[in-house]
């Protein structure tokens, strides 16, 4: 009795919760797809919106849910794996672009160049971006396996009172990262505010890869060879390592805590993405000014995007195919419209920004964003290191990183660290 | 002390040991479904390479466990993680235990407003803690920083400082955490019956006496499973502030198990040397927990002769 | 009056105005500690509110005076206008309180088990359960996903309660508190003929009910700001908690928007401190009614 009383507990526990989550209702319609994105409701979730429903309108048989994931690009990525082992994918979902190789080479998915027969318009898509973007889906083979959709660049945003004060002139913000560098000096000894932050991460390189490529380093070369003991970037580094140690112009402090400081007006300048812009301009009191990130004095700038690129993940033909043409849709000159609207990301369809159906007038609204704007005939592609101890070995880059803002002698931390990747990447 | 494991002998035997078991039964398979048979999973990940997505999973053999046990940041998180734990009794066991004492030294109304005012961190997530104290240790403009040069002093850095780093870490769980600590402590302390502490006090025993020789002792079960969720909290709660504030650094100085379990698995995509990871941490643990119990076991022996 | 007895009274009155200031001044010394901690406890919430009724350009660039120049309810505005805060808080309550029921459940009956029978494999079974402890959710859930998955149950709250229907902390604080719970009590239970389940919750349980409302409390606040798990299992708007539509105030490309997720997380707290505020009332009259004393 007693015992047949525990097992009925035990039983009416585990009814009562299956009876809670009764199945979901079988799709309706032609064809439905799963959307994943970042686009939180305070960022560019009205965008998707919008994107979704005037879709629907042109293609009716086509239904496109959304599925908002949390903890951005990391976040999406970790239940899209995780989905994945389940064997139920999303159709599509964007992709940051420091996961690009590693979707490319890891994530069953269909490449966009899979359509290039199917689609006669396939061309015209394709040439339908600025020209060169599109390549940033391209692999070292030249296989489109995505499309670039979300595009940001660094930025130098700087706090034009913080100029006055020092004596500076706000219309002639720094060229280069010298000037840069007598600027944030002036700042620091004028005002006694710190004069320049540099966006870092705790997980990845970004920022970095734009400072040593224009002075014409590579992390990795293109035969392969690490080179981060090279002096092009030790240079780099050792110019990073000045304005903090000698200087004390820069604050060794996490990007979080620089972010603070800039928008306290505390800090004169600020090289951060250009999807920053809109919380900056939110949250600043100062007059806040943004001009193109500086170059190395002589040399090509080479600037590493970021962002996302869109991949079709669906396991169906009928998916994949509509996903396809979410996608076209998505990085058409009216998709983007919608899309750099409401998020302040840079489009990535040619002519869009000049033509006055469609974002003229916001580029002409915003001069803040013609600085952004100008940076993309510099972008290439942000490159991670590549293979399955690729993103380990980002982890290295940051620690000497770390070890260089704290005063470590730069060139042997780096020889150290060359060691380091290599032993990982072999 | 107090004995982790029951002592055969000591159980009285209320009724049969099928009941007894049945009792058990729910939460057995709750712990055989949903932890142990994932654990297992775990272990057999731990001898293969694997990214989580790829179809095949690469055996090979001991490597992960090479890998692992000649890496600096497996010593590293492991000797961090101990550190946390450290601080953390000493911020959520001694100083709750301490405060717990000085509630029956104030009135009743400031008793019962302290209260709520202690717990009230307890209600606010990790995540938002730690954002919420981002600002609090910001060396420019933070309110730390902002008082220290109120007072004409040179502002510290915390998070991008080797020897500081841990501290804010430490602060967001002990900040969120002591009030957590304090309701069992104090649901322990109000289960010591009445006559027990009357007897005492007719005997003489009162204010810290009743204390170090009533209250203390009687209520060691309780400090027994506070000292266990706080040493679980060094590995488990402190990873989100690892995660929101430092990202592990500088340099690995804030990085814990947990966070290294995380970024093996879902930043660096190699589930199986993550699993390696977990396999021998929780080694490690149930090592202690072993450990802790032949200490007891003596002590209590000792106590008892 | 004789002389002995003026020293007697002298002595008494000594002591007693010994005893009298002495209470005075270690009460003044503790509620000085307890303001001090008051304040170390309060001030990061003071920051959130304060935060959460500036205007945006006002959070950082006001330094340490924590007051708004221009106090404003924008944020909240607009977090009312476009999200449905009573779906979110209802949905947050709903999987906090199957949580806590469902753990506290299995979490009594195991503890009553492990503290008052014996029977084989008791002491591993018992190590298994506290070991739980220790094994982060970061091990399990991945293979917890897919066994979720299979069994179709993604996006329906049985996904997020089944894989945590068993506590370790649960299990371990309630056996301290039942394997000291005089055995006199049971037995003359027993001899009143009730049964198993009946003694544990009708002469056990009115006993315990303080321990168990302490241990509830701590698993509802848990369970109240569970993110990893249900971040996972849960994906559709409607059934948003607060924990995860707080984590979208935080974007790592393109910044936090403090006014907003202070605002936010506001609104996540003030639930949670005032269903604590309910249930200590709650929890005081218990241990009042079962004899014990807060």
């Amino acid at each position: 009795m007693k015992k047949a009383l525990l097992i009925l507990i035990g039983a009416f526990v585990s009814v009562s919760m299956f009876a809670a989550g009764a199945k979901e209702a079988p799709p309706t319609g032609p064809v439905t797809i799963e959307y994943w994105h970042i686009n939180s409701a305070t960022f560019g979730e009205k965008a998707v919106v919008n994107s979704v429903n005037r879709f629907q309108e042109l293609k009716p048989n086509i239904k496109v849910v959304h599925r908002f994931q949390q903890g951005s690009y990391g976040g999406l990525l970790q239940n899209l794996q995780t989905a994945m082992a389940a064997g139920n994918p999303p159709a599509m979902a964007q992709i940051g672009y420091n996961n690009l190789l590693f979707a490319m080479h890891e994530l069953p998915h269909t490449p966009i160049g899979n359509f290039s027969k199917e689609d006669p318009q396939y061309s015209a898509f394709i040439n339908g971006f600025i020209p060169g973007l599109a390549d940033l889906g391209k692999d070292a083979k030249g296989v489109q396996h995505a499309v670039p959709y979300a595009l940001s660049v660094p930025v130098l945003y700087y706090n034009a009172d913080l100029f006055k004060a020092a004596g500076l002139d706000p219309d002639k913000p720094p060229v280069t990262w010298e000037e840069l560098r007598k600027a944030a000096k002036q700042i620091r000894d004028r005002t006694g505010e710190y004069g320049v932050g540099l966006q870092i991460s705790t997980s990845n390189n970004w920022l970095p890869q734009t400072l040593i490529e224009s002075n014409g380093g590579r992390f990795l070369d293109e035969k392969g060879e690490i080179g981060v003991s090279r002096p092009e970037v030790v240079e780099a580094y050792a110019f990073w390592q000045q304005l903090a140690v000698v200087d004390k112009s820069l604050p060794v402090v996490t990007d979080a805590e620089q972010e603070q400081a800039f928008l306290a007006g505390r800090l004169g300048m600020y090289v951060k993405t250009s999807a920053s812009m809109a919380n900056f301009i939110r949250q600043a009191k100062f007059t806040l000014r943004t001009a193109v990130v500086p170059g190395w004095a002589g040399k090509q700038k080479r600037i590493a995007v970021g962002g996302n690129a869109l991949f079709i993940f669906g396991k169906d033909a009928a998916q994949q195919r509509a996903a396809y043409e979410f996608i076209k849709f998505l990085t058409s000159k009216e998709g983007q419209t919608i899309w750099v609207l409401d998020t302040g990301y840079l489009p990535v369809a040619a002519g869009v920004a000049d033509d006055p159906n469609y974002l003229k007038e916001y580029f002409d609204r915003n001069p803040l964003t013609k600085a952004a704007l100008a940076q993309l005939p510099h972008s290439v592609p942000w490159m991670p290191f590549p293979g399955p101890r690729g993103q380990q070995a980002e982890q290295v880059l940051i620690e000497a990183r770390e070890a260089i803002l704290g005063g470590a002698p730069v060139q042997p931390t780096l020889i150290t660290a060359t060691e380091r990747l290599k032993a990982l990447l072999r | 002390m107090n004995r982790l494991i029951p002592k055969k002998e000591n159980l009285k035997k209320t009724g049969h040991a099928l009941t007894g078991f049945l009792f058990t039964l729910p939460a057995l398979t709750g712990f055989t479904l949903f932890v142990y048979r994932p654990l297992m999973e775990t272990i057999y990940l731990s001898f293969h390479d694997w990214n989580m997505v790829s179809r095949t999973k690469k055996f090979i053999g001991w490597d992960n466990y090479k890998e692992i046990l000649t890496s600096d940041s497996f010593y590293q998180a492991l000797w961090n993680t101990g550190v946390y734990a450290i601080w953390l009794i000493v911020f959520i066991i001694f100083l709750p235990l301490l405060l717990s004492y000085g509630l029956t030294r104030v009135g009743k109304w400031e008793r019962n407003l302290y209260r709520i005012t202690l717990f009230a961190p307890t209600v606010v997530s990790l995540g938002i803690a730690s954002v919420l104290f981002v600002w609090i240790f910001n060396p420019i403009g933070g309110f730390i920083a902002s008082v220290i040069e109120m007072f004409g002093g040179i502002p510290l850095n915390w998070t991008s400082s080797l020897e500081r780093a841990k501290t804010p870490i430490i602060t967001v769980v002990a900040w969120k955490s002591l009030g957590y600590n304090m309701v069992l402590l104090l649901a322990g302390i109000g289960a010591v019956p009445e006559e027990v502490k009357q007897a005492a006090e007719i005997d003489g025993a009162v204010g810290l006496k009743l204390w170090r020789y009533i209250i203390l002792p009687l209520i060691s079960p309780t400090i027994l499973t506070v000292f266990v969720l706080t040493i679980s909290m060094s590995a488990e709660y402190v990873f989100t502030p690892i995660h929101v504030i430092t990202g592990g650094g500088p340099q690995g100085v804030t990085t814990n198990v947990v966070f290294e379990i995380y970024r093996q698995a879902f930043q660096w995509f190699r589930v199986g040397l993550s699993s390696t990871f977990s396999v021998i941490v929780l080694g490690i643990f149930i090592a202690l927990l072993g450990f802790k119990i032949k200490l007891s076991e003596r002590i209590v022996s000792y106590e008892e002769r | 009056m004789k002389k002995d007895e003026v020293i007697q009274t002298r002595k008494l009155s000594w002591h007693r105005w010994r005893r009298f200031f002495g209470k005075k001044i270690s009460s003044v010394l503790w509620n000085s500690i307890f303001i001090f901690a008051t304040l170390i406890a309060l001030l990061p919430i003071f920051w959130m509110i304060t935060t959460a009724i500036k205007p945006s350009d006002e959070i950082f660039s006001s330094g340490l005076r924590l007051f708004p120049e221009s106090p404003t309810l924008v944020h909240f505005r607009t977090l009312i206008s476009r999200f449905r805060i009573p779906l979110i808080v209802y949905n947050t309550f709903i999987v906090a309180v199957s949580l806590t029921a469902i753990q506290i459940f299995t979490s009594l009956l195991a503890a009553y088990g492990f503290a008052r029978y014996v029977f084989p494999f008791h002491n591993v079974l018992f190590l298994a359960c506290i070991a739980q402890m220790f094994i982060p959710i970061q091990v399990v859930m991945v293979s917890n996903y897919l066994a979720v998955s299979r069994l179709g149950l993604v996006n329906t709250l049985p996904a997020v309660v089944l894989p945590q229907v068993s506590l370790g902390l649960g299990i371990f604080f309630l056996y301290q508190h039942l394997k000291v719970f005089p055995q006199a009590i049971i037995d003359s239970a027993r001899i009143d003929g009730a049964g198993e389940m009946s003694t544990l919750f009708h002469i056990v349980l009115p006993v315990i009910k303080p321990i168990v409302a302490a241990i509830s409390t701590i698993v509802f606040i848990n369970s109240w700001n569970q993110y990893v798990w249900p971040t996972l299992v849960l994906n559709k708007p409607e059934q948003m908690t607060l924990p995860i539509w707080l984590r979208q105030f935080m974007h790592a490309e393109a910044g936090t928007d403090f006014g907003l997720l202070m605002a936010a997380s506001f609104l996540g707290v003030a639930p949670a401190l005032f269903l604590y505020a309910i249930a200590r009332q709650t929890i005081m009259d218990a241990f009042l009614e079962s004899g014990l004393k807060g």
